[in-house]
């Protein structure tokens, strides 16, 4: 099992770079660097980080095709490996449709839009040349590594093109029913592609709000539930049970940014529903079982908690037990 | 500062720490100032935090994002 951290940059460089100091510290492997148009630039942020964390490996996760063409995509993982080779992962995924819409772009047969996006920046990446009926491009320069191409998904059919094409998976979930959902959809989409499971890198993309104190856990990551119900298509909703009259007042809410209204009414179970709420020990417990699913990779994912310095601590006591577990095998 | 240069070396780390802990927890750390930001990074990444200079530059920052979670925490620590 490989530990990485979600670092948003919506926060100050500086303070990631301390974050990521505190990564390095706990045991964790990696960072993932999500990326929203509203935020500091994942990428340039990669470059930074990559150059102040010599053993850690960094994943941009993840880039749409709508925003960033393939060529872009291709020369960032190319530029990329120049400065961290084999130290850099790429994500590509279909994108928020909420934030697409507000920058003007319909996000429009993703699937596709995503598998051939994947098609181009790999072919790039290996041969430094893509062509087709449409499009001739090339690199005028060659990527110093091989960088594996991780796609996020979270619907079903993404999920099934990941296991078909992706050199690993970000699975947007926290909730263990659908990330063992998940997991048969990823195998089947393999399966199609004669690929085996164990081939693929499976990374369980979970938000975490860990503190003894289950009131300020849930406080911490009702936003981060919030975004969570209000982004998820129908199918989600479904499957949750929840009530779709209260998703929309959430949706409502969110639009106008009350967070003290935001506390009243997103339910303790639909926080819980979409978001890890314990303590290190539930924590350890729920990556078992994530590991008995198959899942190879755990991203603990923002808030953390309600005291971040704390929670990225308790994230290390997890690490380390289950370091400490490989060791005794 | 001087209640900070009374205190033990014990309970020293335990005020720069809960001050760490309000500025990486604040959601309004882009108020803080880049110079004094850069700063407590360099330091922390050294492990030179925890000493007077690390205490001064925290407390800048932590009044500039939290100052009311600063203030509580200071009347409840020193």
């Amino acid at each position: 099992m490989r530990f990485s951290l979600e670092l948003v940059p919506n926060n100050p460089l500086w303070k990631l770079e301390m974050i990521g100091s505190i990564a390095e510290s706990i045991g964790v492997n990696g960072l993932w660097l999500s990326e929203h148009p509203d935020n500091r630039s994942s990428i340039l942020t990669a470059c930074h980080l990559l150059k102040t964390f010599p053993r850690l490996w960094i994943g941009i996760g993840v880039l749409n095709p709508y925003m960033f063409h393939p060529l872009t995509i291709a020369q960032v993982a190319g530029t990329l490996s120049e400065i961290a080779p084999r130290r850099v992962y790429i994500g590509v995924g279909a994108g928020d449709r909420t934030s697409l819409e507000k920058a003007g772009i319909r996000r429009i047969h993703p699937l596709e839009r995503v598998e051939r996006c994947v098609k181009i920046v790999r072919e790039i990446l290996r041969r430094g040349f893509y062509e087709d009926e449409e499009i001739c491009i090339r690199l005028n320069f060659r990527p110093r590594s091989m960088v594996p191409i991780y796609v996020g998904a979270q619907g079903r059919r993404m999920l099934r093109l990941a296991g078909r094409i992706g050199d690993g998976v970000l699975v947007n979930h926290t909730n263990l029913d659908l990330l063992r959902l998940a997991v048969d959809e990823v195998r089947v989409g393999a399966e199609e592609a004669s690929r085996r499971l164990d081939e693929l890198d499976l990374a369980a993309y979970l938000t975490i709000s860990i503190s003894e104190d289950e009131s300020k856990a849930l406080k911490a990551a009702a936003p981060y539930s919030a975004y969570i119900i209000c982004g998820a298509g129908r199918e989600f909703i479904e499957r949750l049970g929840m009530d779709p009259k209260i998703v929309e007042d959430v949706r409502r809410i969110l639009r106008v940014g009350d967070w003290v209204k935001l506390y009243q009414a997103l339910p303790p179970d639909y926080i819980k529903a979409t978001t890890f709420i314990g303590g290190a020990e539930e924590l350890k417990e729920f990556i078992t079982r994530l590991s008995k699913l198959g899942y190879t990779q755990i991203v603990f994912g923002g808030p953390f908690g309600p005291r971040v310095l704390k929670a990225l601590r308790m994230i290390g006591e997890v690490v380390k037990h289950f370091e400490e577990d490989i060791n005794r095998e | 500062m001087s209640k900070y240069l009374e205190l033990e070396e014990e309970d020293r780390r335990k005020l720069i720490d809960g001050i760490l802990e309000i500025v990486l927890s604040s959601p309004n750390s882009d108020l803080v100032p880049d110079e004094v930001g850069w700063k407590i990074s360099n330091k922390f990444r050294s492990r030179k935090l925890y000493n007077l200079d690390g205490f001064k530059l925290l407390l800048q920052a932590a009044n500039t994002c939290e100052p009311i979670k600063l203030k509580k925490f200071l009347e409840g620590m020193i």
